[in-house]
């Protein structure tokens, strides 16, 4: 088989890129991430004519090749490596017709680099609403390339784009723009000193920021030596090339392009004087968002009670079905509990993600960006912080993900910190099997009812501790950055249902996958530790157990839970609880509270179900969590262990502190330091600890 | 403005042309005095900077302080000579959503403060 073709889609945002992307793919795509970095990585196979087989990738968006992002340094790297195993044969641009004089300055760029490149003018479907006319011909010989003039949403071109690739070395590899004409001078001696290297490639390498991430440089190591510019100078001579580069594309769009600039006045100036209108704005806004939760924690119960039953039938099928054992008891009580917890979650993931998409992709985010800049600002947060405060609430990793468009660094920094208290769905099933055990379901003013107040009023804590430390962030954080804040505002679009779908399906799967693994594996620690124990006490448990009680006065099934209880207590589990128990009491929580939370350390969902493991051990009854939890009894001063005051203790508990692993990690990688993470671990647990601690004891 | 500089020049050739004595002379050279102060005044008016535009007012870039406008707003066509919209601004004045020479974006009004503009009669 013949070397595979590798073409990379490279674009600006809000070009339909990814559409083009999923039209040439299909189902044929996997997203993974770039090596070191939490950039997400798209890559796919397409089938091109005559059984050739193309390697696509597609490239995060950018309007240039001057890097201000991680996302957008992930492009100029490998445009600069000719030796990654990625290095494009081909790059396919994707513009959009509506904005081709913007997006026709990367092609430029592109083009100054020496690469076999094929425009994409995408979105061909607005032409004649917009009364759009193109000459393709004489646009292809001014700007030396191949054009493929392309619908994502009606699904044409693709053919042509298709053979395009396949051709791709008769393409002219000719920059349409020349970049050493702003300096002849400064390149002349550029050429001088690097003979053997590009040109262009030189110039991109001195004006880089290197801070994003390391940049295989090679031979080039020596340029670094070469800067005999200034900064501002540098800056100078970019704003120079922008000029150039725009002069030579309106030159060329003034021979090729016709707008109806009359017909063009439409759908989005109506609906941007309702949409960022300063009084309905706002309202829709929050209407949206009201929407949101409402899908996510309403709607959503409905599959998630079908799922939790699913799971307590499968492993109760197991326990009769397979022989008695302690394999089956593993994948009884460890693997199948372990597994539900997370399979429970995809309802509500899936739900927030189909709704982000829905609003990125309509264009419709821009616009709340937009209205929440102001607001946003007074406590430090920028517009832009908006999207991970709301994405926030089903989990904080992508949300921290989302934070990377911030310009501003300090913005970006109190972003990324105050993210995590924001609830997210792992708190929930938390929040849900207290509010039920503890708060009493009566209606409050005939209307509300008082277990789903409570459940709000978390939400709103968990939101105004998010904007209030944020506050307290940015008067004392002192660091100095520039408020740059540039947004696309981008033209509305109804959205590709193909994209939103792509989009859900491989969230959902790589969140359920990520995090299914630590609570996969946590719950068959926990079993292994709950159900073996040191030493004569555990092995001897059940002798012990009914040596104490009367036997016979005793039904069996009394007895089996005293025996349970007994080896609980004298497992390793049981020994590590009882270590932290001092620590724990004064909250109100017995050890094996404590060791819930200590497991839950590594994520909160594994609260629940570490509460469902340690209870389940030895127990063969088909009994709700819920119920054995209501009949704990607290060892010291009896009554039952969950009740108002503990209960509220948890709830404050959870609601701020920091017990996500993989949340630190990503924090970590975000902020390529340990500091971070490691005072939000110690500020957040330290103060969930005495709002917990205060709140028992005033509540006893 | 074209119209009002040719007012002027015609104003002046009619003063040219017709012979009129000392006192009419010096009134109507108070008067062109006064359409030139006039004209001056409005020259200075047009230009300003980009925070100051009001809803649905247009503009031409002039300049703008390299240091305190991000390359990524040139790469959107923020340049010199290029025409600037406002389309819509947020309460408080801030941010601001612009149509730059057919780009459409928000910037900050700190960094609007740094472009200069030349408004152009609606």
């Amino acid at each position: 088989m013949s070397k595979q073709l590798n073409v990379a889609l490279i674009g600006n945002p809000n070009t339909g890129k990814t559409s083009v992307f999923n039209q040439l793919t299909g189902l044929k795509q996997q997203v993974g991430n770039y090596p070191g970095i939490t950039v997400e990585k798209k890559e796919g196979i397409c089938k091109l004519p005559r059984g050739v087989k193309a390697h696509i990738l597609d490239l995060p968006g950018t309007y240039s090749l001057n890097a201000s992002s991680l996302d957008e340094n992930v492009v100029i790297e490998l445009l600069l490596n000719k030796n990654d195993k990625d290095y494009p044969d081909v790059a396919v641009v994707v513009s959009d017709v509506e904005n081709l004089k913007r997006n026709l300055l990367l092609f430029t760029q592109i083009k100054d680099l020496h690469i076999p490149t094929i425009l994409v003018i995408n979105m061909a479907d607005r032409m004649k609403r917009k009364a759009i006319s193109l000459d393709i011909e004489k646009l292809e010989e001014r700007l030396e390339t191949k054009i493929a003039l392309v619908s994502s949403r009606k699904n044409t071109g693709f053919d042509k784009l298709k053979e395009l690739i396949s051709n791709y070395k008769t393409l002219s590899i000719e920059p349409c723009v020349n970049a050493s004409v702003i300096a002849p001078d400064y390149f002349n001696r550029l050429r001088k000193a690097f003979p053997k290297q590009d040109l262009y490639k030189l110039w991109l390498v001195i004006t880089q920021d290197v801070n994003f991430g390391k940049l295989d440089r090679n031979e080039m190591q020596s340029i670094n030596t070469f800067q005999t510019e200034s900064k501002s100078n540098l800056k100078r001579l970019q704003q120079k090339e922008t000029i150039v580069r725009y002069q030579f594309i309106n030159g060329v769009l003034k021979e090729t392009l016709s707008i109806d600039h009359l017909a063009a006045k439409d759908l989005r100036s109506r609906l941007d004087r309702v949409l960022t209108h300063k009084v309905w704005g706002y309202l829709i806004f929050f209407a949206i968002l009201l929407l949101i939760f409402q899908a996510i924690y309403d709607w959503s119960s409905y599959p998630m009670d079908l799922i939790d039953e699913a799971f307590a039938a499968m492993g109760e099928w197991v326990r009769t079905t397979m022989p008695a054992g302690a394999f089956t008891n593993l994948i009884a009580e460890g693997i199948i509990p372990g597994l539900g917890g997370i399979v429970i979650f995809i309802p509500q993931i899936a739900f927030l993600f189909l709704f982000i998409s829905l609003l990125e992709e309509s264009g419709y985010m821009s616009r709340v960006v937009f209205l929440m800049d102001r607001i946003m600002r007074r406590f430090g947060l920028s517009g832009k912080s908006v999207v991970p405060l709301v994405s926030g609430t089903a989990c904080a990793i992508p949300a921290i993900m989302a934070t990377r468009n911030i310009e501003n660094w300090k913005e970006r920094l109190i972003t990324i910190l105050v993210t995590p208290f924001t609830t997210c769905s792992a708190r929930l099933p938390v929040y849900l099997i207290i509010i039920s055990l503890v708060i009493p379901d009566e209606r409050v003013l005939y209307i509300f009812n008082l277990q789903s107040l409570v459940l709000m009023l978390l939400y709103l804590i968990g939101f105004g501790t998010a904007i209030l430390s944020a506050w307290l962030l940015d008067r004392i954080l002192k660091i100095k950055s520039r408020t740059f804040f540039v947004i696309e505002m981008p033209n509305y679009k109804l959205p590709l249902f193909k994209n939103v779908a792509y989009n859900v399906i491989e969230k959902t799967k790589s969140f359920i996958l990520g995090a299914g693994k630590i609570i996969l594996a946590i719950s068959i620690v926990l079993w292994v530790l709950a159900s073996n124990g040191p030493g004569d006490q555990f092995t001897n448990a059940e002798e012990n157990a009914i040596a104490r009680m009367d036997s016979g006065a005793f039904p069996q099934e009394e007895l089996d839970k005293h025996i349970a209880a007994e080896k609980l207590e004298y497992s390793y589990i049981g020994y590590m609880g009882k270590a932290i128990e001092p620590v724990v009491r004064p909250l109100g929580y017995d050890w094996k509270i404590g060791i819930a939370i200590v497991s839950s350390f590594a994520a909160r969902e594994v609260f629940v179900g570490t509460l469902a493991t340690i209870y389940s051990v030895g127990s063969d009854e088909e009994e709700t969590i819920k119920n054995r939890m209501a009949g704990e009894v607290n060892p010291i001063l009896g009554g039952p262990l969950f009740n108002l005051a503990s209960g509220i203790s948890l709830l404050l508990f959870y609601a701020f502190a920091m017990q996500c692993m993989s949340t630190l990690a990503i924090v970590k990688r975000e902020t390529n330091t340990w500091k971070w993470p490691v005072l939000q671990l110690v500020i957040m647990s330290g103060f969930a600890y005495v709002v917990a601690l205060v709140a028992y004891q005033l509540l006893i | 403005m074209s119209l009002k500089r040719n007012q002027l020049l015609t104003s002046r050739q009619a003063l040219e042309d017709l012979n009129l004595d000392y006192r009419v002379k010096s009134f109507h050279i108070c008067c062109i005095s006064f359409t030139f102060a006039l004209f001056k005044f409005n020259l200075n008016k047009l230009t300003t900077s980009l925070d100051l535009l009001k809803r649905g007012e247009k503009a031409i870039i002039v300049e703008f302080t390299l240091d305190m406008v991000p390359l990524k707003l040139l790469e959107m066509g923020c340049l010199p000579g290029n025409e600037v919209e406002l389309v819509q601004i947020a309460p408080f004045k801030d941010p601001m959503y612009l149509n730059i020479n057919g780009s459409h974006l928000a910037i900050r009004k700190e960094t609007a403060s740094h472009i200069t503009v030349e408004k152009l009669s609606q």
